[in-house]
């Protein structure tokens, strides 16, 4: 029952932030911006659209909901709210867990309105595609959250928290291309030493780059990227995130 | 009052400093630097963080803008086409479906008159050509007439006009598939030319529509026929007027 009371007084929080309002109107200004590009190309207009919106809001939202995370989070340990609530008969297990859920449901909401968006784009929407993005999404976006819960409870500041957050998401995009050149290029010295690391690296990193393709939303779901893999990977990597974070928040001293 | 004179001698100073400056950077204008040198398939899907789509979209669109941001209109002979040849085949790698690259190449960049840049063209839309999916031979269509019509090179056109008669798109048009005995006949391969466009037709007769084999007896009879000497006038010639 402590859970969902927290879970109740971290989504006052954000609603008090007005994070949804401001990406609604973040997402107007992405979506028209991207209707206009689209419009000025030679053919394919619609497409150019849908594209150019996808991977606007997609930043967008995972902006929004890291940027609230950490700063929430900071704010939360400088007032000593946490130490307050930790007197409270809330193990911080709970408090943990409370703020997960409440930050995967925040992620839930920013998904429902950016696949909402794309589906009412103009043009031929492709229905299996849509939906298989929008769950790419939410996905993403709980695991970036869980990820800047992480980085806020272990680092002190909220900038360098936030830096890190970026880094880690920009990484998980770019492993794919780096594994890529790691199995086709195979180095020798010095390289050799760099490649064994970074082999080493992408273990704990998601694949991001699998994630969110907007070439979905054209040409519809492939094989190869279907929804258990996502959500096993999204399941997998949320295991090995959070637990890093109850192992940090647990040796903490107040 | 006497402390804020010097704040304010300081402003006053820097804007004219501001003022003298802009008289000299109002008329500095970028020097475009011609087609840069397309990225490889990893920077390209790099930048634009692992989304190919979007990397594809977005390349298209500077593709199709490239010299003309700052209102400056440039003619198509000032374009370097060898690099313009490596974006075109970094957006076929990015999506091999998309018709937007290939529509820019042939309409847009095509549009020049120059023959050696045309060749550039010419190499990528050979290669979109020959993918059977969709329309894609079409392009290969396109670029039977650049070398024809624009680069009058009948050799290129020839090989480029067997290819399109053999992709094996189920939505090939006939006369995509005729498209050789066309080429032969504008060099003056007629007899060539007649054993084709007859073999095509004996090969087709019974899932080609009349109208199509109408047109073939007629072009076999009163276009090649006359030309050819010592040529056996097929019977079917006889329901031709």
């Amino acid at each position: 029952m402590m859970v969902f009371s927290l879970v109740k007084y971290v989504l006052t929080a954000a609603f008090r932030d007005k994070i949804l309002i401001a990406f609604v109107v973040l997402a107007a200004v992405g979506v028209s911006l991207s209707m206009f590009l689209g419009s000025s190309a030679m053919s394919e207009k619609d497409q150019f659209s849908a594209v150019f919106a996808a991977g606007t809001l997609r930043i967008g939202s995972f902006v929004t909901l890291i940027l609230f995370v950490i700063f929430y989070i900071r704010k939360s340990f400088e007032t000593r709210d946490v130490e307050y609530m930790l007197s409270r008969p809330v193990s911080r297990l709970q408090f943990l867990t409370a703020h997960s859920l409440s930050f995967s449901f925040l992620a839930f909401l920013l998904a429902v309105i950016t696949t909402s968006v794309i589906f009412s784009m103009p043009g031929p929407q492709n229905m299996e595609g849509n939906l298989l993005w929008g769950l790419s999404l939410f996905v993403e976006l709980v695991l970036v959250s869980n990820v800047a819960l992480f980085f806020s409870v272990v680092l002190s500041s909220s900038v360098v928290a936030t830096l890190a957050t970026i880094a880690f998401y920009t990484l998980s995009r770019m492993i794919g291309g780096i594994l890529g050149i790691i199995a086709a290029e195979p180095e020798g010295g010095a390289m050799l030493v760099l490649q064994k690391i970074m082999l080493l690296i992408s273990m704990i990193i998601p694949r991001f780059d699998l994630m969110g393709q907007s070439a979905w939303l054209i040409y519809g779901a492939q094989d190869s990227i279907n929804w258990p893999f996502i959500l096993s990977q999204g399941l997998v990597f949320y295991g090995l995130v959070f637990t890093a974070s109850y192992v940090d928040f647990k040796r903490k001293q107040f | 009052m006497r402390k804020l004179i010097l704040p304010y001698l300081s402003f006053s100073f820097f804007l004219m400093i501001n003022i003298v400056f802009w008289t000299y950077s109002k008329n500095v204008q970028m020097v475009w630097a011609n087609v840069p040198q397309a990225p490889s398939e990893f920077k390209a899907t790099t930048s634009f963080l692992g989304d190919r789509q979007m990397a594809y979209r977005a390349y298209a669109y500077i593709l199709q803008n490239m010299g003309s941001v700052d209102g400056k209109v440039l003619s198509l002979r000032e374009y370097n086409y060898e690099s313009l040849r490596g974006w075109f085949f970094l957006e076929h790698a990015l999506d091999p479906k998309s018709d937007i690259a290939p529509a820019l190449a042939a309409y847009y960049y095509g549009s020049t008159k120059d023959e050696e840049d045309l060749k550039y063209i010419i190499d990528y839309l050979k290669v979109v050509g020959q993918s059977p999916e969709g329309q894609k031979w079409r392009w290969l269509g396109h670029a039977v007439y650049l070398a024809r019509h624009q680069v009058n090179d009948n050799d290129l056109a020839l090989e480029l006009a067997y290819l399109l008669a053999d992709n094996k798109s189920p939505s090939l048009a006939s006369w995509a598939k005729q498209m050789p005995v066309f080429v032969l006949k504008g060099r003056g391969d007629n007899a060539l030319a007649y054993k084709i466009m007859l073999n095509i037709l004996i090969s087709n007769v019974d899932t080609m529509h009349p109208n199509e084999i109408f047109y073939m007896k007629d072009y076999i009879c009163n276009t090649l026929l006359p030309t050819i000497k010592g040529e056996q006038r097929p019977p079917f010639c006889d329901d031709i007027q």
